[in-house]
């Protein structure tokens, strides 16, 4: 099967809020795929959707070949969740969590003892598998929190911004994780508003705006987008609101953004473009503190796309 | 300065809490008037009968002794006599349409000429008309078979004890002279309280619940008082708290404060309550009444004080205060009289600050005394309010915050 | 199987819950423990309660012509200081009315007994202006009528002897005869002596007495009767709180994502409701038998015919669960919950008579319990501790089955509803 999760034309309103509206793209069977977006893109509602927690206004879906309008409990058996909040039983320990997650994926006797003992194993917490989840620290917690996902061995997994709000160690942990399973050749689809993450890990990646796919390729397909554009952050002495408008009508640069104190500029050759922001600078008493001067991203990729920046 | 800065901290939280409020107020007013309303003895307004039904059963109809038996409880002013049939007499029982049968067995009225005869009262003992029943009853057939026993000692100095017209006719004489004999105008009873005022509420049935129920909901304050330290303790805004430079003993003291606030206040509230719905007086002894409910109120803080050192989370806090408020309340006679307790409980609850919380109101609502009676309560109160925060004290000082 | 994986999942989870395991045994077994340590000397017998304190002001003199060797006054005052009543009554000598109203004012004494001056005098010749005062504290009411009871009880043997006098003397005129002063003495004292026998019996042989006390209940004494009414009330109370916070996991899971996480498991969302219900309908039904076997070791509770207690235990369990179902359908949070549940069972139970079982409510009121389940819990546990048969037992477990599956289909409806 080439595909693990197509999707097609998805819609999903609340009300008169669109959350989603006719989001289409494919995951390949066995390969990580990188849904980016800010928060508030509709990248949760999606996966909501693909889960069987919400139902799509309109459009279709399927994972392994299974409609999840039709087949949602064939759907559900081959996906492995991992929310974005921690989803576990707080007053009860590890192992005991593990257990009752296998048996709800259908597990039981040997099989499910055996498959615990397995995945405590991945996730690196044997040593404490009876201590209850509400006495761990938060990396731990994450790490059960995807142990249950892992239990069934499902052909695909989502995972819903495992990273958010934890330290770099445990970041770094979960990020080799997913490496790890997908050499294992399990399909990822993966959401994150983290770009360095989408670009680490992902085969395709599709960037998600107020709802709608706006960019979908590969790391290199997105990047091109912005040609070879560069990306300048430029720090200022002042609110960059009185230099933006200036600056964005200067010759070779094509977009310009102001975001927590620094102006985020995308040009074509920052070495003709960069005289020229200082020089519109300087008579609106505006003084460039820092020059920072980045390759083209997925950041810059955003930009280019909605003029905005991924952290809005 | 900075004491009323951490009480009014604590008070500003305490009243955004709408679910706190509730509970502080709303649902002790709701159970007062029941209770009252309990109390009063549950007759309708309207109802024109307040007779207790008594079943009456009779296997001896033609018998002179039940027929007489049968006509001083006809008379009777307080059971009504309801005739059954011995197949329905229990499931009217059970049924709840008489509190008690009265069984009359065959041959009653001769065996009770000649040898010991026995009627059966079949009611609830635990009951209150069950008890009342018995106690009437007791009365009654005392009076009975003392006309019984009258005709044979009669008879027997006529010489005609052989003669049962001559043992009737006495015996009749005899239940006619008690049915005139009223042994209970021999007996005049009287409260004694202390200075009746013209318009005396004594007799408020809400004077018993109001003091009551106020006790024992004070002591559910105790949540409320328990969670303030405890939210400190669980925000970590305790431990910022301690690394100022402000003293752990105004911390502490900021704190009871609060809780004292809260729970002053609510009793307060259902004084005024009691006073303006209910026609409790507490206002004829406003000092009194002041100094017993301060005392009550430093009591339950120090209280919540403890609670909040030892408790770990909310459920504990509220595990703890609804122990605690059975505890004392039961103990305090908030839900029963202490006299009909047992010995040894009427002995431990009467070290009860509760106990002596009650009798403190007693004295200035039922017993109609002055300010005087209020300070030996008010006083053992304070007592165990200043125990309860010593232990408090060590207990935080000895915990890890 | 699922169904009872995550029946037991909860069950787990709510052994560990403190708040919990507190409210659904520690709470009713301590309050039922503090009633019994409060009464638990009534169980042999034994008249243990708080002695009663008497304070006696006896100021009855005999005139020189006066029938009696000893005035009646000192009858009623020695009858308290009698070693046969030590044991519960405390009696004092006080020299007049002041002194006697001091002592109750400082609760020295719990009721005072003022016998007037030629009381004695006055009763003889049928006078009733001078009567027996009794000063009682206000706040009391058993020991008042336990010594108007006494006093009243020994007039009216000095009554009955009057009455005795003047019968005979009727009767003997009657027939012609004349008064027998030397024999009238012997027949008045075979009055008293029958009076006191009489009397006696009503305490010390009851059995024998001629009014014979029973109960309606199958077996045990009232005591025992009495805390079997205290146990079940609290039973009833408690199980309702316990459905009700058990159904609460529905809340906390919601919140914790717990939920969320369940739907995304191929487990039909059916069997996830129905698994958490029998959760909650299994916690009541092993708390009603807990506390129904520690009911009967501790406190020696006798709970009827087995069939009638198993009936009424499963009556209870299911308008338990049917109506927490209900009121958590209507709440959103759990935050929310805890007034909702702690103040309107509390409400509930207390429009269903759980807290007044022994005092005489209104016709009105009682007729209230008739739409509570609470209510017809509260009749069947009646009848059960009565000793009724099983048949008494259907209508009100039919009714508590009607009542619980209509609350359980309303709440489970907007359940689905909500997460649908």
């Amino acid at each position: 099967m080439k595909y693990a999760i197509e999707v097609q034309s998805l819609y999903k309103s609340f009300g008169d809020l669109q959350a989603v509206q006719g989001a289409t793209f494919s995951v390949e069977t066995g390969e990580v795929f990188s849904l980016l977006g800010p928060n508030g893109a509709g990248k949760s509602t999606t996966i909501s959707i693909l889960s069987g927690l919400l139902e799509p206004t309109q459009g279709e879906a399927s994972i392994m070949g299974h409609s999840i309008r039709s087949e949602p409990e064939e759907t559900k058996a081959c996906l492995g969740v991992v929310p974005q909040d921690i989803a576990l039983y707080p007053d009860l320990s590890a192992r005991e969590n593990l257990i009752f997650w296998g048996k709800m994926y259908g597990l039981r006797g040997s099989a499910l003892k055996q498959r615990v003992d397995e995945v405590l194993e991945i996730i690196g917490l044997t040593d404490r598998q009876k201590d209850w989840i509400n006495k761990y620290s938060g990396g731990m917690k994450r790490r059960v929190n995807i142990g249950a996902a892992l239990l069934h061995k499902p052909a695909v997994i989502i995972m819903d911004e495992p990273t958010v709000g934890i330290d770099p160690q445990s970041r770094r942990h979960i990020l080799d994780n997913v490496q790890s399973l997908n050499r294992q050749g399990m399909t990822v689809l993966y959401t994150t508003h983290y770009m360095e993450e989408a670009a680490e890990l992902s085969q395709h990646i599709a960037i998600m705006d107020q709802g709608k796919i706006i960019a979908y390729g590969t790391h290199d397909d997105l990047i091109r987008l912005v040609g070879e554009q560069t990306r300048i952050d430029l720090t200022l002495n002042v609110e960059g609101g009185r230099v933006i408008d200036a600056w964005k009508r200067l010759e070779g640069v094509s977009k310009a953004v102001s975001e927590d104190g620094k102006v985020s500029v995308l040009v074509e050759d920052s070495n003709r473009v960069l005289p020229r922001l200082f020089e519109a600078a300087n008579p609106l008493g505006v003084r460039i503190l820092g020059v920072d001067i980045k390759e083209p991203n997925l950041e810059a990729v955003f930009m280019h796309l909605t003029g905005r920046a991924l952290r809005d | 300065m900075r004491i009323l800065d951490v009480t009014l901290k604590d008070l500003s939280q305490i009243f955004r809490d709408k679910r706190s409020l509730f509970f502080l107020v709303a649902m002790p007013i709701v159970f007062t008037l029941f209770m009252g309303f309990a109390y009063r003895g549950g007759g309708d307004e309207g109802e024109t009968d307040m007779r207790i039904p008594l079943g009456w059963v009779n296997q001896d109809p033609d018998g002179i002794i039940t027929q007489q038996l049968y006509e001083m409880l006809s008379k009777s002013d307080s059971v009504k006599l309801v005739e059954l049939s011995p197949e329905i007499a229990n499931q009217t029982l059970q049924d709840g349409d008489v509190a008690g049968v009265l069984l009359v067995p065959s041959g009653f009225s001769e065996l009770a000429l000649e040898n010991p005869a026995q009627l059966t009262l079949t009611t609830d003992p635990a009951s209150t008309p069950g008890q009342f029943l018995n106690q009437m009853l007791r009365t009654t057939v005392t009076k009975l078979m003392s006309s019984v026993e009258i005709g044979r000692l009669s008879a027997e100095a006529v010489g005609m004890l052989d003669d049962a017209t001559e043992i009737n006719t006495a015996f009749i004489a005899a239940a006619s002279a008690w049915a005139q004999e009223d042994t209970a105008a021999r007996v005049k009873i009287e409260l004694a309280i202390g200075k009746k005022a013209e318009s005396w509420y004594g007799d408020n049935p809400y004077n018993q619940a109001s003091p009551g129920i106020l006790v024992m909901f004070v002591i559910f304050g105790l949540t409320t008082s328990g969670q303030i330290l405890l939210q400190e303790r669980k925000s970590r805004t305790l431990q910022r708290m301690i690394t100022t430079s402000m003293p752990a003993w105004q911390i502490i003291l900021g704190h009871l404060l609060a809780m004292f606030g809260v729970v002053f206040l609510q009793e307060i509230l259902l004084i005024l309550f009691g006073q303006l719905a209910l026609g409790v007086d507490y206002l004829r002894q406003l000092l009194a009444v002041l100094l017993i409910s301060v005392g009550l109120g430093l009591w339950i803080a120090a209280m919540g004080l403890l609670i909040g050192v030892l408790a770990k989370d909310d459920s504990q806090v509220t595990l703890f205060s609804l122990l605690a408020m059975f505890f004392f309340s039961a103990l305090g006679g908030t839900w029963f009289p202490l006299e009909a307790a047992g010995g040894a409980f009427a002995v431990v609850s009467r070290l009860m600050p509760s106990a002596w919380a009650m009798t403190g109101y007693q004295n200035i609502l039922i017993r109609g005394l002055g300010l005087s009676s209020a300070w030996l309560p008010a006083a053992i109160i304070l007592a165990y309010a200043l125990g309860f925060f010593l232990l408090a004290v060590w207990r935080f000082r000895k915990s890890e915050v | 199987m699922k169904i009872l994986d995550i029946a037991f999942k909860d069950l787990l989870r709510s052994t560990r819950n403190f708040f919990l395991i507190g409210m659904t045994l520690v709470a009713p077994l301590f309050i039922t423990g503090l009633i019994y340590f409060a009464f638990g000397g009534l169980q042999s017998g034994n008249v243990s309660m708080t002695a009663i304190k008497v304070g006696v002001v006896n100021a009855d003199t005999l005139t020189a012509d006066a029938p009696l060797e000893v005035p009646i006054g000192k009858n009623i005052r020695d009858m308290f200081f009698d070693d046969s009543v030590k044991s519960w009554i405390t009696a004092s000598d006080y020299p007049d009315e002041a002194s006697a109203r001091t002592a109750l004012e400082s609760q020295e004494i719990g009721v005072a007994v003022i016998i007037p001056q030629a009381f004695t005098e006055k009763l003889l010749a049928g006078q009733t202006d001078t009567p027996i005062l009794l000063l009682q504290d206000p706040t009391l009411t058993i020991a008042p009528g336990v010594v108007r009871d006494m006093v009243t009880s020994l007039l009216d043997g000095v009554a009955g002897g009057g009455i005795a006098f003047r019968v005979i003397s009727e009767r003997l005129q009657a027939n012609g005869l004349t008064l027998d002063s030397a024999s009238l003495p012997g027949l008045l004292e075979r009055y008293s002596t029958w009076y006191a026998g009489f009397q006696r019996a009503f305490f010390y042989t009851p059995q024998n007495a001629a009014l014979v006390l029973t109960s309606p209940v199958e077996s045990g004494n009232s005591f025992q009767a009495m805390m079997g009414l205290v146990m079940a009330g609290q039973l009833i109370f408690f199980s309702f709180f316990t459905g009700a916070f058990s159904m609460m996991t529905f809340l906390q899971e919601d919140e914790e994502g717990t939920l969320a996480r369940l739907f995304t498991t191929p487990t039909r969302r059916t069997l996830i409701l129905t698994g958490k219900f029998l959760a909650v309908f299994l916690a009541v039904v092993i708390q009603g038998l807990v506390l129904l076997i520690i009911g009967h070791l501790l406190f020696g509770v006798h709970w009827g015919k087995p069939g009638s207690f198993i009936l009424s235990l499963l009556g209870q369990a299911i308008a338990a669960v049917g109506l927490s179902v209900l009121l958590i359908s209507l709440v959103k949070t759990s935050k929310q919950a805890g007034p909702v549940l702690g103040g309107g069972l509390t409400f509930l139970g207390m429009l269903s008579g759980l807290f007044t079982t022994n005092v005489k409510m209104p016709a009105a009121f009682n007729a209230i319990g008739n739409f509570t389940p609470q209510g017809w819990v509260l009749k069947a546990w009646k009848l059960t501790l009565s000793g009724a048969p099983l048949s008494q037992l259907l209508l009100p477990f039919l009714v508590l089955l009607a009542m619980g599956v209509v609350m359980f289909l309303i709440g489970a409806v907007l359940f689905r509803r909500r997460y649908a």
